[in-house]
């Protein structure tokens, strides 16, 4: 069980999202269900300036910053490779695949071990803010705020009461389109082998 | 049965069924060619009927009643043949090999989706037609045992399988002995299971008969009779018992045929109880060698390999924490002991690698087996005659290598069948053997295990691929041809020789899609052609994939591993021996040029501080194509244990995953196979 405060601390750092809310109306059910509510639970963290969490269910552990292995010809959005106790773990750079302002990496910086398929992946996050528990009935597609290439990275928000956390789509963070990196060199003409 | 374990029990059925299958498939293919030369063995028959009735038993036990339906009938076709009531003729193979395809088709119907909803009303038909017709087809020859020089107490207990089996050898103009041995009561199982396995080796044991006539005290008294070719000398020569008797039992070759005929002809399903103590023998022989074997998932041993590669590492730690104290003085002794532990450590950690290793191995004849059926099937489809030989069935590889090697071979094979081997007419036309011949040959080289698949049809022209890929658009005009250029338009996605799809090879997968499988097990595939002649492949495939032996290298401050079975050398060489031809940089190497490929370019990573006067090369390759790569610096040699970088990244071109060195740092194996093609098709499009 997580501490009341870190939960309360988390929302209140989510809370500042509200503002560009437009005003919804909470679905009915929210609140009336309340001795059979299930709930999921969310893993809080940062990115540059924004916020975003993770279902905790998926999380393996969360490490330190390792020393990564960079991989030639992968996308940029990909920071390297990682042994983690003989696990070869790819770490994914969420901020470079959603086109976030690239920051410092403070003493703060994480990498959070999630569970992909039968794999496991890591995504680099700027900090972690703590655990949260929301209504599974209060989930919600993303708001028309968030739009663009973000918005398919997103795959909820979460109400609770007032306030609303944006829950990150694990799958579609760490997901390589297409054919991973440009390993044709430039002088060589395409051959159909592409593709 | 609870849900769980009847899930489980499925499973090991498919697992033995597909064993079973696997069996029937290699003995039918040797019954064929023992008809063909006219020696059919019996043994043979008896295993692939042994087959049908194990699988008969499982497939009831577990309700997939359409399998026990069909192997139950099966068993009775096979039981006629036993006997000698029915011919084994071409119509007779050919229904085996179709009941077979059948039984394949209901066991990968159970695997997928459980039931054993599969047609086998034709198999049943066909099988029912043959056995209805029996009496035509029987063989008509005497049956001369009242000439035979047995004592009627003899004549009288022999089965029908027996008796037919000595009329047999009676036909082929075998002699025939009858063997008495008295053994001792508590070692005459043993005793007759040897004298029975090495009278086998001169002939054929028809049957064992313990005789109750006054014996010593705790002793039994057996008669074998046996038919075999050899005379009394050779005979007396292997039997080691001094209590045996030998006599050869004189017979006329022209009597009458006796009581066979009015003999009731036993229903098959009793066989098994009905069988004389020789032949029960053989069979709880078999029953035995079958529960010394256990049946493991790969992926536990994959589990196993992976907690022995980590191991390793551990152990190369130990090794470095002991040199680090032997450094301080008063920490020499416990040092040196620290090293005497960790190579002790060391040796036992190599014979659990290797068990490992071995247990992972397995013959390659077993897809050799699936590639003659299918030979079979297509000759018969195309109505080409193929002479399909195979050597090198022992040789061992990865189980894993081995099952992923099946879809390529196949796709070869029926490029051959179609493309390959001309008509029986053209080829008679050309003054060829009428029969065109697919080999299929294994064999180890170094390292690495060689497949080859050769044919003696007509060859590719190159001349008329490289018209086709142009006008496919697939490439553009250029002047050199070379064996190579050819086997890179033939691996073109999209390309085809063949101008209408046919039933046999124009299944959609070409040529493009077994060199990826090929390479994917680090794998490299060559063509050699000639026009009217013939075309062989080679594959040249790690033995193992499990664990290696690697170079690791440093570029750009980067570390790579090179797994060591692909590279042949490490040079050092003077900056200014690197050449620039046709905007490639080369060396000369022993007369022959070398194409290099900086790892630094290819891979786009930040400028070497490496000095220009001196070039540290890696000359990778295998089998004839070779490369060198040129690296900053050469590390060491580790064992390393290549695991996947994820599904998400395995597309990277160039890298075949990565592993924990020693140093706990995540590193990057260079895909060896993939780097030579880029290099060499670097030169041929530059």
């Amino acid at each position: 069980m997580v501490e009341q405060n870190i939960i309360d601390a988390f929302l209140e750092q989510m809370g500042p999202l509200l503002d560009e809310e437009p005003a919804q109306v909470a679905p009915e059910t929210a609140g009336t269900e309340k001795a059979t509510e299930r709930y999921l639970d969310l893993m809080g963290f940062q990115l540059g300036d924004e916020e975003y969490a993770v279902d905790i269910m998926r999380i393996r552990e969360i490490t330190t910053l390792l020393e990564m292995t960079p991989i030639p010809r992968a996308p940029g959005y990909i920071a390297g490779v990682v042994s983690l106790r003989g696990n070869i773990t790819p770490i994914f750079d969420p901020k470079k695949k959603i086109g976030l302002p690239q920051t410092e990496r403070s003493n703060r910086a994480r990498i959070i071990v999630l569970n992909r398929n039968d794999e496991q992946v890591g995504i680099l996050v700027d900090a972690i803010i703590g655990a949260a528990r929301v209504a599974l009935g209060s989930l919600e597609p993303p708001p028309a705020v968030i739009r663009g290439p973000q918005a398919e990275y997103v795959s909820g928000v979460a109400r609770d009461a007032d306030r609303m956390l944006i829950v990150m789509d694990i799958d579609a963070i760490t997901r390589v389109e297409g054919a991973a990196g440009s390993w044709k060199r430039v002088a060589e003409p395409a051959s159909p082998e592409e593709r | 049965m609870t849900q769980r374990n009847q899930d489980k029990a499925v499973t090991e059925f498919l697992a033995e069924a597909e064993d079973i299958l696997e069996g029937i498939g290699q003995s039918l293919i040797d019954l064929e060619s023992g008809m063909k030369s006219g020696a059919v063995n019996p043994e043979v028959i008896n295993t692939i009927f042994r087959g049908a009735h194990s699988l008969k038993g499982l497939s009831g036990m577990l309700g997939f009643f359409r399998v026990s339906e069909l192997s139950h009938t099966l068993e009775n076709l096979l039981d006629n043949l036993r006997l000698g009531k029915l011919a084994l003729t071409g119509a007779v193979m050919d229904c085996l090999f179709e009941s077979l395809e059948t039984l394949n088709s209901l066991i990968a119907k159970i695997g997928q989706a459980g039931d054993d909803d599969v047609e086998t009303g034709p198999s049943l038909s066909h099988i029912d037609a043959i056995l209805s017709g029996e009496d035509s087809e029987k063989p008509s020859d005497g049956s001369p045992l009242g000439g035979v020089e047995l004592a009627a107490s003899v004549l009288e207990v022999l089965t029908e399988y027996e008796e037919h089996r000595l009329m047999e050898n009676i036909r082929q103009g075998a002699r025939l002995y009858e063997v008495q041995v008295t053994l001792d009561l508590t070692t005459f199982d043993d005793d007759l299971q040897e004298l029975t396995k090495t009278l086998g080796t001169l002939g054929e044991v028809i049957t064992t008969l313990p005789s109750a006539s006054d014996t010593p005290e705790s002793t039994i008294r057996f008669n074998l009779i046996i038919g075999t070719p050899h005379g009394e000398t050779e005979l007396r020569e292997v039997i080691t018992l001094d209590t045996a008797v030998l006599r050869e039992i004189q017979y006329s070759t022209e009597v009458k045929p006796v009581q066979a005929a009015s003999r009731p002809s036993r229903p098959a399903e009793q066989g098994a109880q009905g069988r004389p103590a020789g032949t029960e023998q053989s069979f709880t022989g078999e029953l035995k060698g079958l529960t010394k074997t256990v049946r493991v998932d790969i992926t536990k041993l994959d589990a196993l390999m992976n907690s022995v590669g980590d191991l390793i590492q551990k152990k190369n730690m130990l090794y470095g924490l002991a040199w680090e104290m032997k450094k301080e003085s008063t920490l020499a002794g416990p040092a040196n002991d620290l090293l005497r532990i960790t190579d002790a450590v060391d040796r036992k950690l190599q014979e659990l690698q290797e068990g490992i290793l071995d247990v992972r191995m397995i013959p390659i004849g077993q897809i050799f087996n699936r590639m003659a059926r299918i030979v079979r099937k297509l000759s018969n489809a195309s109505g080409k005659k193929i002479n399909f030989s195979t050597s090198g069935e022992d040789t061992e590889l990865d189980k894993l290598v081995i099952e992923d090697m099946a879809d390529p071979l196949m796709h070869i094979i029926r490029n051959a069948i179609d493309h390959g081997i001309e008509p029986p007419e053209e080829r008679e036309r050309l003054g060829k053997p009428v029969e065109g011949t697919i080999r299929l040959d294994a064999y180890q080289k170094g390292n690495h295990v060689v497949v080859e698949v050769s044919d003696d049809g007509a060859g590719i022209d190159a001349e008329q691929v490289y018209a086709k890929a142009i006008a496919k658009g697939l490439l553009e005009e250029q002047d050199n041809l070379d064996e190579d250029y050819l086997l890179k338009l033939l691996c073109l996605p999209g390309f085809s020789t063949a101008d209408e799809i046919t039933e046999v090879s124009g299944r959609g997968v070409g040529m493009d899609v077994v060199k990826q499988n090929i390479s994917a097990l680090g794998g490299v595939i060559d063509i050699q052609t000639e026009l009217g002649r013939g075309t062989r492949f080679f594959i040249t495939l790690p033995i193992t994939l499990a664990i290696m032996p690697a170079l690791i290298v440093r570029c750009s401050k980067q570390t790579f591993a090179i797994p060591l079975n692909a590279v042949s050398e490490n040079l050092i060489v003077p900056g200014d021996a690197v050449r620039t031809v046709e905007q490639k940089e080369v060396i000369r190497l022993r007369g022959r040029t070398l194409s290099l490929l900086r790892l630094q370019e290819i891979f786009r990573l930040p400028p070497s501080e490496n000095p220009k006067n001196k070039a540290h090369i890696v000359v990778a390759g295998l089998a004839e194509k070779k490369i060198g790569i040129i690296v900053d610096e050469f590390l060491d040699k580790q064992e390393i244990v290549i695991k996947s970088i994820g599904t998400t990244l395995k597309k990277i071109r160039g890298i075949a995953g990565a592993t924990e060195t020693a140093d706990k740092r995540a590193r990057l194996v260079l895909d060896v196979s993939a780097l030579i093609e880029e290099a060499t098709q670097g030169v041929q499009t530059a």
